[in-house]
């Protein structure tokens, strides 16, 4: 009886109480969800603190100078006002966008998830593409560090270098910055051989949208960069600064020197945005001419294969004698280069293939690992027997990696080849994967093969 | 323990978890940003602002031109087999390995591949600041002795400094085809054909010198400094060096810069006085107009054998 009436009341209290408990919870998360905040380029910091160069492995033991928590946070009030928050962006006036991305449609693309049920807004969503669609993969901040990176193999693209790798707009010899038309291709494409995917099921206006928005977080990012080491050099001036002792970039509790600080940032967001927006235009691609007649004919196909194997193209250099990519495979792209050290005290482990020669040791330091830098891996010359191009498999992109390069890969541009010097090539690198990969091709057996002459 | 206290435990330690949970914070979020601050930079920046770019500052009208030459040594002595690139692996017929050393001194301390440069604003075109000589050569192409060029597998000069509006010739003087890798703001990676060239023109003026590498011979590497003006000098083998007709009558702050010590804090002895530098700035005297100016520069090995 006694049991039996305790567990009349128990069972009242049990429903009173999983009641209780979920409310608590419900309130406790809702509570507590804070809204969405970018991350720090922590591991850029340390790489300025630790390096001279960030491109380069050479990491001192203990850093000169570290900026303070003062310091950071005052880049990072700095980089809120230019750019806002994930849940509300904002653009630098006054720094030369000139209208080049859209705050509409940022306002579109950012925040979370909502559903307008407005058939006239533009896509239906009140906001929250980019989070629906990239930031699983990119990130909230677009540092290539979602949930799902470390499990993909390529990493997703951080942004905030400002570099991309497939783009038409390089020319001339030197990288520019990709068209809005270029991240539309890769939207509508994907990029084969990797975790992107095509975008295709989006309309017109939510793919522009998204695409504004990743030019936003790059461009924020690389304010971010600018920003760190401005601040980093300020923090390691020698001696007392006049009215800065805390050696901050912007005195913000300083009428003295407020406004001058101010006006400094423009001097370094200015360069960040100029190469973007292009006068407000954006970067054109370049008009590439028709292919020649018989430009994949078997005359043409063979004299690319020559090509291959001279020094005026030189790609078995890093492809491999057979194409197959396995020629200079110790090398990193810029992404895994910043965070790579050789001081072998902090070493962890070394990437996936432990020693390589002619490369000094580098180790992937704990220290990266908290902040979200992923484990480095090689980049891997492409095995152009696969047929698997991650640019887009038209002859036109072969076309222009060889002819403009990889931004941020030790793949160059080749400005010296003729139009149909250029064409076979593309001929040849496309005949490749028709071979039979069982008996790869022995050199041919002309003149300065092997010798590279 | 009672079974109901067992309950009451349990559903008490769940809505615990939650808020434990909710209360962790994201690693290196921004967090708690002033929003007065945040507020004052965004005025600053208004979308709508017509203003193109940062106000012109008000310069100093330089009185005339000046000289300055002068030689930078080294004290102390340097293990310069540390600073020796990594072995050749690749190409052993045509690379060598002999005079790849990023430290080279001569046999009186004279350091080589210096770079020393003017690190103040600067009225490009100006007649009062810019010298007739340096508007002559402000869109030339850096060719034969000016070129920046390879020759067994190294970059023949360890820095180059060149200006914005001019053109670099890279050259390939090996009978292996090379690549340039040009990490600087204007960014390249050039394939070169042996006994080719190619041309580098940037965009943009560089606060520091960017590396170059070359993704075929890995242990390659060299730097290049972009600026908007032609106040600049880079080391002969002695260590000495030359810049001509730097504008009289104004402060002159000046950066040195080599890539050992790129960046380090370090003392050096300017003309006997000794004093800090940090990141390699100091400051030079106003100079008279016509003057020219012998600056001596000292400094200790300990900067270079403290480096990596």
């Amino acid at each position: 009886m006694k049991l039996q009436n305790k567990t009349t009341i128990s069972g009242h209290q049990l429903s009173l109480a999983l009641a209780g408990v979920l409310v608590a919870c419900s309130l406790g998360l809702t509570g507590c969800s804070d809204p969405a905040a970018f991350q720090v380029n922590e591991a850029y910091i340390r790489a300025v603190e630790f390096k001279s160069d960030v491109t380069k492995p050479l990491m001192a033991e203990t850093p000169e100078t570290e900026l303070s928590d003062v310091q950071i946070k005052n880049v990072s009030e700095v980089l809120e006002g230019l750019y806002g928050t994930p849940d509300n962006p904002n653009l630098p006036g006054g720094v030369g966008l000139n209208g080049f991305l859209s705050l509409r449609k940022l306002k579109v693309a950012a925040g979370p998830v909502t559903y307008s049920g407005d058939k006239d807004s533009l896509t239906g969503l009140e906001s929250g593409l980019y989070r629906r669609h990239c930031a699983h993969c990119h990130g909230v901040t677009g540092d290539g560090h979602g949930p799902t990176a470390q499990f993909l193999n390529p990493y997703p693209r951080d942004y905030r270098m400002g570099q991309f790798k497939f783009k038409l707009t390089d020319a001339d010899g030197t990288f520019k910055k990709p068209s809005k038309a270029d991240f539309d291709h890769i939207l509508m494409e994907g990029i084969p051989g990797t975790a992107m995917p095509s975008f295709r099921v989006l309309s017109g206006p939510e793919r522009e949208a998204i695409i504004d928005y990743v030019i936003y977080l790059a461009m924020r990012g690389q304010t971010e960069r600018a920003l760190i080491q401005a601040a980093y050099d300020t923090a390691n001036v020698n001696g007392e600064i006049d009215g800065n002792s805390e050696k901050i970039l912007v005195r913000f509790n300083d009428d003295q020197y407020v406004s001058d600080d101010i006006e400094a940032i423009k001097e370094i967001v200015q360069p960040v945005i100029l190469p973007w927006a292009n006068g407000g235009n954006g970067t054109v691609q370049r008009t590439i001419e028709d292919a020649p007649a018989g430009w994949d004919s078997d005359e043409s196909v063979e004299q690319g294969r020559k090509l291959f194997f001279q020094s005026k193209a030189n790609c078995f250099s890093c492809h491999g004698q057979t194409g197959l990519g396995d020629g200079q495979t110790n090398l990193f792209d810029n992404w895994t280069l910043e965070h790579l050290g050789n001081e072998p005290g902090d070493a962890v482990g070394s990437a996936d293939d432990g020693e390589i020669a002619g490369i000094p040791e580098y180790f992937y330091h704990n220290e990266l690992a908290q902040m979200g830098v992923v484990k480095p891996r090689n980049i891997r010359p492409r095995n152009l027997r696969l047929g698997n191009y991650r640019g887009g498999r038209r002859p036109i992109d072969i076309y222009q990696r060889i002819t403009g390069g990889i931004e941020g890969t030790p793949m160059p541009g080749n400005t010296k080849l003729t139009q149909q010097e250029a064409w076979s090539l593309v001929a040849y690198v496309m005949s490749l994967p028709y071979e039979a990969t069982s008996r790869p091709k022995t050199a041919p057996s002309f003149q300065g093969v092997g010798t590279n002459k | 323990m009672k079974t109901t206290t067992k309950i009451f435990g349990l559903l008490l330690l769940v809505p615990m978890v939650c808020s434990l949970g909710c209360q962790r914070g994201l690693p290196g979020s921004v967090g708690d940003v002033e929003s007065s601050n945040v507020q004052e930079v965004a005025g600053n920046f208004e979308l709508q602002a017509t203003a193109g770019g940062a106000a012109e500052v008000a310069l100093p009208e330089p009185t005339g031109f000046a000289n300055i030459t002068g030689k930078i040594s080294v004290v102390g002595s340097i293990a310069t087999e540390k600073f020796v690139n990594y072995a050749v692996n690749k190409d052993e017929n045509v690379c060598s390995n002999e005079t790849n050393v990023r430290v080279q001194l001569d046999g009186n301390g004279g350091l080589q591949w210096g770079l020393l440069f003017y690190d103040g604003p600067f009225k490009s075109g100006d007649a009062a600041w810019d010298h007739a000589d340096y508007v002559a050569t402000a869109n030339a192409t850096l060719d034969g002795d000016l070129a920046f060029d390879q020759k067994a597998c190294i970059f023949l000069s360890r820095i180059k400094a060149m200006r914005v509006g001019q053109t670099l010739k890279i050259l390939n003087s090996d009978s292996v085809g090379h690549n340039a890798k040009l990490d600087g703001l204007t960014s390249a990676n050039l394939q070169i054909g042996a006994g080719a060239d190619v041309d580098y023109k940037p965009g943009f003026q560089e606060s520091k010198p960017f590396g170059v590498s070359c993704s075929a011979h890995p242990w390659m590497g060299s730097y290049i400094i972009v600026r908007d003006n032609p106040l600049y000098t880079v080391t002969g083998e002695d260590g000495s060096f030359e810049i001509r007709n730097v504008p009289s009558g104004i402060a002159l702050p000046m950066k040195f810069w080599h890539e050992v010590i790129p960046s380090g804090s370090m003392q050096i002895t300017i003309n006997g006085e000794t004093q800090a530098v940090s990141r390699g700035g100091f400051e030079l005297p106003a100079l008279e107009a016509g003057q020219d100016l012998n600056l001596e520069i000292v400094i200790n090995a300990d900067a270079f054998n403290n480096a990596l």
